[in-house]
């Protein structure tokens, strides 16, 4: 590829992601001029909306990263290490695009941040993820600083703290839904495996994107053998998740027990069954399944195409878990129902402050991979 | 001399579905307007029966004021607490608008005030019962007076001494809240 | 009142408010309330200058429960219910708590308004009070002079206790002219129980073993106390049977309700007094004793069986005959409940006298449970002398009912003579309060008898459809900003209430009395005379003979003579009757030419694809001014028509999509409610929607008039309009 196609693909790049940022500046803008009511479909019987599953989406992605960086530091894998740094990178953007939806989607982020300190209530979930993301981010800092200050020595002891924290904000994440037992699509001990499964499946497809546009332009096939070994992984990883999978279907479907059963149908056949069927589990689960484990399809290009999929599949399980917990009035007589569930569909500014984080997360990683200092001793 | 403990109880029998108690709730409590923001209310419960054959109940309903309450459990910052008496209290200076506590009540009892820009709920009234000690805004205007509020570590209290004579449920008791709003059967 | 104008009037002049912002502009009290205006619910905080109680009447609708209004900071924060207040049992409904919207409403009219498009284009010009009244006076003169006098039209109704220093000024301009509500509402009622009893005894609910009800859906049409008393509760004995084509929520709390086929109820209570008379189950004491007419009576109702009745209104003889024995051994604490509401079908006078018949014919009156007349604590007069003219017609709609109150009319007969132009002509109208585009039926007929008026001005609180098509609109001060004088409720536990200012009067509204002053002395000639006095005077002319009136009034919010219900004031008595005695065959009927018994007449049967409208409302609302009202609005935001599941799925329509319905004279769209709750062959939709106002922003155009839809059927004995008469198509919209 020339130089100069080169340089126009990289324009458009940024293009597109400035534009994604400019949206989700915007987004806030109007948030913060209107109020919360006025820019979010939100209401009170689904308080929770695409900024909440968002926020999951990219921080379950983090976490997963940072366990996929420390196959290489903690287990040993030469196969990964080629995509360890740029995993560690992903990682801080994906959580730094976690928190900046949770700061537009919590009415008062400062607030938060002060009496987290001065007044938190140790049996709150949010409490205990919160301890969790500070460990996190502190250990996450540390390995991104060892690695390229070159303190190797201390990439495995971190390694080993990150993958506790990793896991600890993987299932944590999942008992802020698992405790709520006014919700019983989400009730119960599945949430945190789920989430650490989902997690990892989330981030191994976004370093699958990494790791195969991270040889662009001009494909040297330096990544091919990570993407190779990333794909096996992926396969095992997605596997699991389509047992879980099962298992979740099976559970809310089975002598339709109240609240869980409602929900489920809403996902299998109502009306997020577009986004269950198509997304989530064929795009999701079964063609990447196909492409990743199957011998004849797998190759560092399928292993790409997988990674877009999933993206896109557990992005879409986020947000239906999210929305289908919610979705089945828990009061008699509720108004506005459809087929007797509650509606809810993202409004444009919501849709626009997820569009403009992501770009950020992009954005942010796009430009400190340039970094020579950053660049140059991976890959 | 024991600690209040407050709890309302509700003959459903004579409640006609006026809206009295919301309208004066929202005046009482400053509700904002609009017909999602409402501390209290009544659920027209489903027909029973199909044509000619007929029958309906309305069944008023707000904050459970909840014995085990689940908001109370995960509130992250204390904004939500609970008074020796049963009252679930709202900080709003400490709320963040997370909304948790609007996912994890059983009884979609909480909606969040924009104008406070913390999420709100019912309160018994505290503010009358702890001022000029009159009972919540509901049980005093509703026109055939469906709600009985006391203390029902009082003996001899009306709350009591009904839940004493007559059978009673409450709502979602399978979720294990405790809930201290009683309905009387 | 001079001393109250002048400070009003420097304060106008500082007062520099555009008509439709609520810019806050304003010195003292008037920044707070307007900021309590711009907010939604939240009102702010200003400087503290401590808190008020305020005891007075709520206005939101006929009840007149007693209010205790908060206020802080000059700011009214909440109404409470007043304890002493028996009648309410000391409650207070929603209408009643959302008060505080009608004073704090956007929309609320600020000033006087002066048209400058065409009539119902919304374009105005904000007058002073002196251009305004004198440009009314000048064209109340005109068409004085042009038409004579009886040519202006005083449309009003009750409620603000100031109402009849409106039909006072009309009397003292000399027009015979006044027409209020009840031929809207219970004047059939009024008359079948007067022509039997001499008066229209009230239902002594709280004590009555068995209530039997035709359409008067308490549960949701509030009236105190009854709504509460007929209630089961601790210990309450008493069985509701309740008779409505729509399964209301009085049919939810009633221990039997019957979708009886809409217009046939007479058939249901005269087949109750055949098994009655038939089974000897009659007091035959007080029969012989207190009535006369009896022995006509029996040969009378022998061929209204059950048995035909259950042809007639689809309820089960046995069910019949059983009610019958039960309501029967319930008696005397066994009452037919007549309700308040207008007429159902033509012969409705006829129903009530029915109902009245098998009342008296058990001995059901004037003891604990029974129908109870009503007393009332007499008050003084204020008495003034209106001017003599020369050649005043009669009232124009005078001979178009058999017994035509000299007050009220009948808007029906009134309306169709305006547009006829006979008698003579009328050609100008003041309205007080009436809200007369969406309270008389026939819409359509109104907006022509509109058109032909020369003049139209509307004094009101809100900008209602009538005020949006008037030429000068004048804001009256609401309930909550006046002092009226003392209004003596009747009922079976009399009381005097009263209102005072809980807050002054915002921007430049005014209270009736004033605006009659004004008015009166601008139309000069004789017309001010009368109008000479305060309203300090008036009330102390009312309490003049017991000032101890005034003094519980002021400490208590209500005056009673007796806290509990009095029975017996009859015995030994002449009643107000021809012979004294309660009236089963009614001789001045059969002089007037109409039936001296009630003879049963079956309405007219419904055209295939049709449904019968039925009228209704809920507890909501009042009628059709409150709709707009921000609290009432949250609980319903527009009224929808309600059909019976079955028949939605016949026509193939769905619930909640719009449809069309279209009667004889008008066409109006809202949402369907496909529902079990109604009879297939009758239709439902609640009263007040589907306004015209550009003035009542929360409500303009959503759902549908029901005024535009009913076509003005008469009830010639009485003058009302009778509202069940009308058929509908439902269309797809």
């Amino acid at each position: 590829m020339t130089t100069s196609a080169q340089k126009t693909l990289r324009l458009l790049w940024y293009g597109l992601l400035a534009f994604g940022l400019a949206a989700g500046l915007y987004g806030a803008a109007f948030m913060l001029r209107h109020g919360h009511e006025e820019a979010f479909n939100v209401t009170r019987e689904i308080p929770w909306g695409i900024l909440i599953s968002s926020y999951e989406y990219f921080m379950a992605a983090s976490a997963g990263l940072l366990i996929l960086a420390n196959m290489a530091h903690v287990f040993g894998r030469e196969d990964f290490r080629p995509l360890a740094r740029r995993a560690l990178v992903l990682a801080l953007f994906t959580m730094t695009a976690a928190f900046a939806i949770m700061a537009a989607e919590i009415a008062h982020p400062l607030r938060m941040v002060l009496y987290a300190l001065i007044s938190p209530n140790p049996a709150s979930p949010l409490i205990w993820v919160g301890v969790c993301y500070g460990l996190y981010g502190a250990v996450l800092l540390g390995q991104l600083l060892a690695d390229l200050t070159g303190r190797r020595e201390l990439l495995k002891p971190l390694g080993i703290l990150a993958l506790i924290v990793s896991v600890a904000v993987l299932t944590n994440m999942g008992a802020i839904l698992g405790v709520a037992k006014a919700r019983p699509l989400w009730y119960g001990p599945f949430m945190p495996l789920y989430f650490a499964v989902s997690g990892l499946v989330s981030s191994g497809a976004l370093l699958s994107l990494a790791a195969w546009f991270g040889d662009r332009p001009g494909r040297s096939g330096r990544n091919d053998a990570s993407l190779n070994a990333l794909g096996r992984f992926q396969g095992l990883a997605l596997a699991a998740l389509a047992v879980l999978m099962i298992w979740k279907l099976v559970g809310g479907l089975y002598g339709a027990p109240p609240g869980k059963y409602e929900a489920t149908l809403a996902l299998t056949s109502g009306p997020l069954a577009v986004n269950f069927w198509f997304f989530e589990i064929l795009l999701g689960l079964v063609l990447p399944l196909g492409l990743l484990l199957g011998r004849p399809f797998r190759s560092p290009f399928s292993v790409m195409i997988a990674g877009v999929m999933v993206s896109l599949g557990v992005f879409a399980m986020r947000y239906d878990l999210i929305v289908a917990g919610q979705m089945v009035p828990v009061r008699r007589g509720a108004d506005g129902l459809v087929n007797g569930l509650l509606q809810y569909s993202p409004s444009s500014i919501e849709i626009a402050l997820v569009v403009g984080a992501a770009s950020l997360c992009l954005l942010l990683y796009s430009l400190c991979l340039r970094l020579p200092k950053v660049a140059g001793r991976a890959d | 001399m024991k600690n209040k403990r407050y709890a309302m109880v509700l003959d459903t029998r004579r409640c006609i579905d006026c809206k009295a108690c919301t309208v004066a709730c929202k005046a009482e409590n400053h509700v904002p307007l609009g017909r999602d923001n409402y501390r209290n209310w009544v659920t027209q419960e489903e027909l029973r029966g199909s044509y000619p054959r007929l029958g309906q109940s309305f069944t008023p309903g707000q904050c459970m004021h909840c014995g085990n309450s689940p908001c109370d459990h995960i509130c992250p910052t204390r904004a939500t607490g609970v008074n020796p008496d049963g009252i679930v209290t709202v900080d709003y200076d400490k709320c963040i608008g997370c909304k948790y506590c609007m996912t994890a009540c059983p009884y979609n009892a909480r909606y969040f005030n924009e104008e406070k820009g913390a999420v709100d709920k019912c309160t018994f009234c505290a503010h009358r019962i702890y001022g000029d000690g009159r009972s919540p805004a509901c049980a005093e205007t509703c026109p055939t007076k469906v709600r009985v509020f006391g203390d029902l570590n009082d003996p001899d209290s009306e709350v009591s001494r009904l839940l004493a004579s007559r059978p009673y449920r409450v709502e979602q008791p399978d979720k294990g809240t405790k809930p201290f709003l009683f309905y009387l059967m | 009142m001079s001393r109250q104008s002048e400070g009003k009037l420097s304060r106008r002049r500082f007062l520099g408010l555009s008509s439709c912002a609520l810019a806050a502009v304003a010195v003292g009290s008037q920044v707070k309330v307007l900021s309590a205006l711009a907010q939604s619910g939240a009102l702010s905080v200003p400087v503290a200058q401590g808190e008020r109680n305020v005891l007075t009447s709520c206005g939101m609708c006929v009840n007149k429960c007693g209010v205790i209004a908060r206020v802080k900071d000059g700011i009214i924060r909440k109404l409470d219910p007043n304890p002493h207040f028996i009648k309410s049992r000391a409650m207070l409904c929603a209408r009643g708590n959302a008060g505080i919207k009608t004073v704090y409403d956007p929309d609320r009219l600020k000033y006087p308004l002066i048209r400058v498009g065409e009539r119902g284009e919304g374009k105005w010009r904000r007058a002073g009070w002196e251009e305004a009244l004198n440009l009314v006076a000048g064209k109340m003169n005109g068409i004085a002079e042009t038409y004579g006098r009886a040519g202006m039209m005083f449309a009003s109704t009750e409620g603000t206790f100031q109402d009849h220093f409106f039909n006072q000024l009309a009397e003292c301009f000399g027009s015979p002219n006044t027409v209020r509500h009840p031929s809207l509402c219970l004047s059939s009622n009024i008359q079948g129980f007067s022509a039997t009893f001499g008066t229209n005894p009230t239902p002594d609910v709280k004590y009555a073993d068995y209530i039997i009800m035709s359409g008067a859906n308490r549960a949701e049409a509030i009236i105190t106390p009854d709504t509460i008393d007929f209630l089961k509760g601790e210990g309450g004995r008493r069985k509701v049977v309740y008779l409505d084509p729509r399964f209301t929520k009085t049919a939810a709390k009633a221990d039997e309700w019957y979708p009886i086929r809409p217009g046939t109820d007479m058939a249901f209570v005269l087949a109750l007094i055949q098994v009655i008379v038939t089974e000897e189950l009659y007091d035959k004491a007080f029969v012989s004793e207190r009535t006369v007419g009896f022995d006509k009576l029996v040969p009378h109702v022998r061929q209204y069986s059950p048995e035909w009745a259950e042809e007639e209104c689809d309820i089960p003889a046995s069910d019949i005959r059983r009610i019958a024995r039960e309501f029967a051994a319930a008696a005397p604490r066994a009452v037919y409940y007549q309700g308040r509401r207008s007429s159902f079908m033509a012969d409705d006078t006829q129903l009530r006298r029915a109902m009245a018949i098998l009342c008296a014919i058990l001995g059901s009156w004037d003891v604990p449970g029974a129908m109870v007349p009503n007393g009332k604590i007499p008050l003084g007069a204020h008495d003034y002398l209106p001017p003599w003219y020369d050649d005043i017609p009669p009232r124009l709609d005078k001979g178009g009912a058999v017994y035509l109150s000299e007050k009220d009319g009948s808007w029906k007969v009134f309306r169709d003579r305006v547009l006829e132009g006979k008698p003579y002509p009328v050609k100008g109208m003041m309205v007080y309060k009436q809200n007369v585009i969406a309270s008389v039926p026939n819409r359509a007929k109104t907006m022509k008898m509109l058109e032909q008026m020369e003049f139209i001005c509307t004094i009101d609180i809100c900008m209602s459809d009538m005020a949006w098509y008037s030429d000068v609109v004048l804001p009256e001060a609401t309930y909550l900003e006046r002092q009226d004088p003392l209004e003596s409720l009747a009922g079976i536990v009399p009381v005097v209430v009263w209102r005072q200012p809980v807050i002054e009067a915002m921007f430049e509204s005014k209270p009736c009395l004033w605006i009659m002053q004004e008015l009166a002395r601008k139309l000069g000639g004789e017309v001010p005379d009368s109008f000479n006095f305060t309203m300090e005077e008036a009330i102390h002319h009312q309490v003049k003979k017991n000032p101890q009136i005034l003094e519980d009034l002021k400490t208590k919010g209500v005056y009673y003579e007796k806290t509990e219900p009095i029975y017996g004031s009859t015995s030994g008595k002449r009643l107000k009757t021809k012979s004294g005695l309660i009236e089963i065959y009614s001789a001045k009927y059969e002089e007037n030419g109409l039936d001296p018994l009630p003879v049963y007449r079956a309405p007219e049967t419904t055209p295939a694809n049709r449904y019968r409208l039925v009228v209704g409302r809920n507890a909501y609302f009042t009628h059709a001014t409150t709709a707009n009202n921000a609290y009432l609005h949250d609980l319903m935001p527009e009224n929808s028509l309600w059909l019976n599941r079955a028949e939605a799925a016949r026509l193939g329509l769905a619930d909640g999509q719009m449809v069309r319905v279209r009667s004889s004279v008008g066409e109006e769209r809202l949402r369907l409610e496909a529902t079990d709750k109604i009879r297939p062959d009758t239709v439902y939709m609640a009263h007040g929607f589907g306004v015209l106002s550009g003035g009542q922003s929360l409500i303009r155009g959503r759902g549908g008039c029901d005024a535009a839809l009913i076509e003005d059927h008469l009830e010639p004995i009485s003058g009302n309009v009778a509202m069940h008469h009308t058929f509908v198509e439902v269309l797809p919209a």
